[in-house]
């Protein structure tokens, strides 16, 4: 598959952005290689360049910043991310989902940046981070950075507001998305891929109410969406709500809003039922791994 | 440890004399050849279904700098091009008109893959398009077009009549008055069914290299039947058999998909073509295209009276062959016979059709027929202990055809006690004690042909130093045939396993076996050994006798030498010594011994069992599906490996959860294949077994093989979908189609959730 190939080695994300832009579309930026190299070998991918961000330093960071976010350069790996003791102590569903992630080859060479620059629909992290309200930080050749919420990242299958000479150099989980309790919920299809994948991110008031309230979905649609409306009508539900699985409402909204379609996979009514089912399932056990948190 | 130090007596677990090479890497499969000279192959398939062949540009191709060759259906004009062992319908490349999407037209041979890539990618296929019958369905219907005109040659060289339907073969089976019996039964059971087309995924894709020369061709090959190959090939070739020579290093899988010709016509063209040897190997798209399994729908109705004894059956079975028929004829035949499942009956009705569409060609898989059909009749049967107030143990022992019995009137009887072995899983499972809501267990029971043709010879060698070595031309395929052979040899001889190997299949100096498959290698092969070795031993024992200077049945044979009390002459110097030679060499003493089918009165060689058990869960919001325990019985007459049973148990039980629960082959109306991938088409793990899994190894001692034995293997492809599908329903899921997916399985359960 590569033997027509150049790969490039840049050691700066500088370098790597500038190799970009003066390649141009005969080029393409190589992370884990995870989905890229399967498109070449499928040959629907037909590239004389790959630039491969292995050796960049930049984007291996993986640290608690000072105003308590936790900050992921795009090169982390998913098993990076599923074995950090940082991640596992401040993001310990993150971890889980990481380490749950499609199978350990897959693991070990994917990357987080990777990840959301393809915008495949099927991504575990996608939802999560989408829920989190997470930001990525996205570095292009004229040296300038911008941050784009992972929410507003993806337009569509495999569509992102990137440029071609831009790379996501670092995700960025907000202190917020790191109190109260948390549960990603996934099926998997025939294929083993994600088919619904539902983050839930709950915090409860002195009371046992919930105080705050993120939701998102993905997989089953084009681009993870947040489910806002949802959100407002969790606002102050108490246990005995919650418990007594009083969650029809929130959930017909979000059925109402993720649209979904019939693939190889299963009908567009199943999935959607599935996104029920998953959203019930991630609010449940969000509030009450927020509860044990405020214990 | 992997080298075993103690005697190869039957009937211990010895580690595989194979697997220290294949985890280190060292085994040579067919892709680790390197021939100078070699070209590597690549197929230009065909992307509609059905179409008449406009012309074929080749030119741009040909001036490809990296391509010597191009072969086109003109090529192969004066050579008999066809191949088939039932039926002699399949072109090697597209004759003028393509039958499925996926067929080969036209191929290159190159210096390397990517020129010969690059060279497919330059050549235009004109298609006159054909009215299309992408399914049983639009094959059988009025005015459906016609996918094989004209006289039909058979494998056996004999000519039928022209077809005038796609109706490739029938199977038909009327016994009892089945009218009168459904006319007055108290309880009768019906449904329809459907069994997915599924690929019988091996890790190493079909591979062949040809190599042509003035003295005939060579192939090295990753096939099952390297002998019936090589007549086919002498056939179309119109070669002497001695001048074809079939060579089969390891083989990475075939589980039925590498049975009988499959990419070896085209290598011997390429290489025909070129003078030099030619590499054609199929990637997982190609493998999906090359051989399936058949999908299949069925109607069946059940009979039996309120104290659940079953009376008539009848059953209307449609089998999707493909373009071309491979053994989809046998398939359809090993269908219907499974039809009864293992139960004595008042009447039966049974028709299958194999009929042939515009879909890639279907052809053997693991436990065909008894997969397709058993868990059809075994839900019915539950459906009826229900209906009557038994259990599932109770009904199945109350009908079971009992030891001596006969299936069918002139068929091989049944030589082991069925009932046993439905109790023992009952036991197993803890069949009968509540489960949790949304829990259920399951058994089920069937019995497919075992053994094939039974025409096998063996060769057993004990050379100067008292090594021996094993000659059989069974085909070594993951499934531990060779560590089988020489435990069998190391028995008879009375040798440490430690010194017997067992060589790969080479037909210029193996002896014939007809095939691997149908689990006969240990029984059939395995017999051709075990009298080679007793001839071996029997002249050892004559000269032993002689430099011992006792009768020969006073010695006895153990720890690789002969004994006469405390006196002991070792194998080797028997065979140094056998011609009175001091010291001018001597030769290896090789023993000899066949199997021949005329010592089986009756067919099949055994019945192999298969009979499973299952416990599993539905999860009542998704529909998705988990084993919790899974029970098998390998009834197995001897287990001349106990450790190597268990694994085929395994393996064949992963193959039969992927088919019961997520595996298909999906096609367009117009019969494209649609998830030519392993993207988009999963095939099972470990990962898929439950945890709690037991092999239950039943040791009678009824078997035709050496010792006892009988083959295993595929049974459990009988017995664990239809248990799964019994299990599904004890949970309140009532499935006629498989696989049961989540959202199947969401659909069935709906009405009963939204009633609750």
């Amino acid at each position: 598959v590569l033997t027509n190939v150049q790969v490039h080695r840049p050691t700066s994300v500088a370098h790597a952005t500038a190799l970009r832009e003066e390649l141009g579309d005969d080029s393409a930026f190589l992370a884990g290689g995870t989905e890229l190299l399967l498109l070449m070998k499928l040959g629907l991918a037909d590239l004389d360049h790959l630039i491969n961000l292995k050796y960049i330093p930049e984007l291996r960071a993986l640290r608690l910043a000072a105003d308590g976010s936790l900050v992921i350069g795009g090169g982390v790996t998913h098993q990076e991310l599923a074995e950090s003791p940082l991640v596992r102590q401040h993001a310990p569903e993150f971890a889980r989902t990481e380490a749950a992630l499609a199978n350990l080859r897959v693991r070990i060479s994917g990357t987080i940046g990777g990840n959301l620059a393809f915008a495949d629909a099927h991504s575990d992290p996608a939802t999560f981070l989408t829920a989190a309200g997470a930001t990525v930080t996205c570095s292009g050749a004229a040296g300038t950075d911008r941050d784009v919420t992972v929410e507003d990242l993806t337009l569509g299958l495999y569509e992102t507001v990137l440029e071609p000479d831009e790379l996501v150099t670092a995700v960025t989980v907000p202190p917020s998305a790191l109190i109260g309790g948390v549960s990603h919920q996934r099926f998997e299809s025939q294929h083993h891929r994600p088919m619904v994948t539902v983050t839930a991110l709950v915090q409860r008031d002195d009371t046992g109410r919930i105080s705050a309230v993120r939701l998102a979905a993905g997989s089953l649609c084009r681009r993870p969406l947040r489910l806002r409306e949802s959100e407002a009508m969790l606002l102050g539900a108490g246990a005995e709500a919650i418990e007594s699985g009083d969650l029809d409402a929130a959930v017909a909204v979000a059925q109402r809003d993720v649209e979904s379609a019939d693939d190889a996979e299963g009908s567009a009514e199943y999935k959607t039922h599935l996104l029920g089912v998953l959203l019930r399932r991630s609010v449940l056990e969000a509030f009450h791994r927020a509860q044990k948190t405020d214990a | 440890m992997l080298v075993d130090p103690g005697a190869g007596a039957v009937g211990r677990s010895a580690p595989r004399l194979d697997a220290e090479s294949k985890i280190r890497g060292t085994a040579q499969y067919v892709s680790d050849l390197e021939f100078p000279g070699m070209l590597v192959a690549g197929v230009l398939r065909a992307t509609v279904p059905h179409a008449r062949l406009g012309p074929v540009d080749v030119s741009a191709a040909l001036e490809h700098p990296g391509v010597v060759a191009v072969l086109s259906q003109d090529d192969v004009a004066d050579v008999d091009a066809y191949y088939g062992h039932v039926y002699r319908d399949r072109p090697i490349l597209a004759d003028g008109v393509v039958r499925f999407a996926g067929e080969p037209i036209v191929a290159v041979a190159a210096i390397d893959a990517t020129s010969a890539a690059e060279a497919l990618a330059t050549i235009d296929v004109e298609y006159e398009p054909l009215p299309v019958a992408g399914n049983v369905e639009a094959a059988l219907a009025p005015g459906a077009p016609l996918l094989h005109a004209g006289p039909r040659r058979r494998g056996d060289g004999e000519t039928e009549a022209a077809l005038t339907d796609n109706v490739c073969s029938e199977y038909r089976y009327r016994d009892g008055d089945v009218e009168t019996i459904f006319d007055s039964a108290p309880v009768v059971v019906e449904g329809t069914y459907r069994f997915p087309s599924v690929y019988q995924y091996a890790m190493e894709p079909h591979i062949s290299i040809a190599h042509w020369t003035d003295d005939g061709v060579t192939v090295w090959s990753s096939c099952q039947h390297p002998f019936l190959v090589r007549a086919e090939l002498a056939a179309m070739f119109g070669l002497p058999l001695g001048r074809v020579r079939m060579r089969v290093p390891f083989v990475g899988g075939g589980f039925g998909s590498k049975s009988y010709t499959r990419l070896e016509p085209l290598a011997v063209a390429l290489s025909r073509k070129t003078g030099r040897p030619v590499r054609v190997a199929n990637d997982i798209e190609g493998a999906m295209l090359t051989s399936r399994r058949h999908n299949m729908s069925c109607y069946m109705r059940t009979a039996a009276d309120t104290e659940g004894r079953l009376l008539a059956r009848q059953t209307r079975i449609l089998m999707d062959t493909g373009a071309y028929a491979d053994n989809g004829p046998r398939v359809t035949h090993a269908t219907g016979l499974a039809a009864p499942g293992p139960y004595r009956w008042s009447a039966l009705d049974v028709e299958a059709l194999c009929v042939y569409t515009n879909r890639p060609p279907a052809g053997s898989y693991r436990g065909f027929g008894n997969a397709h059909m058993t868990w059809i009749g075994e839900s019915q049967v539950d459906e009826i202990a229900r209906r009557t107030g038994l259990d599932p143990l109770t009904i199945r022992t109350r009908n079971l055809v009992g030891v001596g019995e006969h299936l069918y009137p002139r068929m091989t009887p049944v030589t082991t006690d069925l009932a046993a072995d439905m109790e023992a899983i009952a036991r197993e499972l803890d069949l009968g004690s509540p489960t949790p809501p949304h829990e259920g267990k399951g058994i089920a029971i069937g019995l497919g042909r075992g053994g094939a043709e039974p025409i096998s010879t063996a060769l057993v060698s004990v050379d100067p130093e008292g090594y021996v070595k094993v000659m059989a031309g069974s085909t070594e395929i993951g499934q531990g045939v060779r560590t089988v052979h020489s435990q069998i040899a190391a028995e008879v001889l009375g040798v440490p396993l430690g010194c017997v190997t067992s060589v790969e299949t080479d037909t210029e100096y193996t002896p014939f076996d007809r095939s691997t498959g149908a689990s006969r290698s240990t029984t059939v092969a395995g017999l051709a050994v075990q009298r080679a070795a007793e001839d071996a031993l029997a002249q050892l024992r004559e000269c032993a006798a002689r430099l011992l200077d006792i009768e020969p049945h006073r010695i006895d044979v153990h720890d690789g030498a002969f004994w006469d009390g405390g006196r002991a002459i070792g194998h080797g110097e028997v065979v140094r010594r056998q011609a009175g030679a001091a010291g001018g060499g001597a030769g290896d003493i090789i023993g000899r011994g066949s199997v021949t089918a005329s010592e089986f009165a009756t067919s099949p060689v055994f019945w192999e069992v298969g009979a499973a058990g299952v416990h599993l869960s539905v999860d009542p919001d998704t529909g998705r599906v988990t084993l919790l325990k899974m029970v098998t019985v390998a009834d197995v007459g001897r287990a001349i490996n106990p450790a190597l049973v268990e694994r085929q148990d395994e393996g064949c039980a992963a193959q039969a959860i992927g088919n019961s629960l997520f595996e298909e082959l999906e096609f367009t109306e117009d019969g494209v294949l649609a998830n030519a991938s392993l993207l988009n088409y999963r095939v099972p793990t470990a990962e898929d077994v439950p945890e709690h899994s037991t092999c239950i190894i039943i040791e009678n001692g009824d078997g035709p093989g050496p010792f006892g034995a009988k083959g295993c293997g595929e049974g459990v492809f009988g017995g664990l979908p239809g248990a799964i599908v019994n299990a599904l329903a004890d949970a309140g899921v009532q499935l006629t189609e498989l696989p049961a997916t989540p959202e199947r399985v969401w659909r069935a359960m709906r009405p009963h959730v939204e009633g609750a």
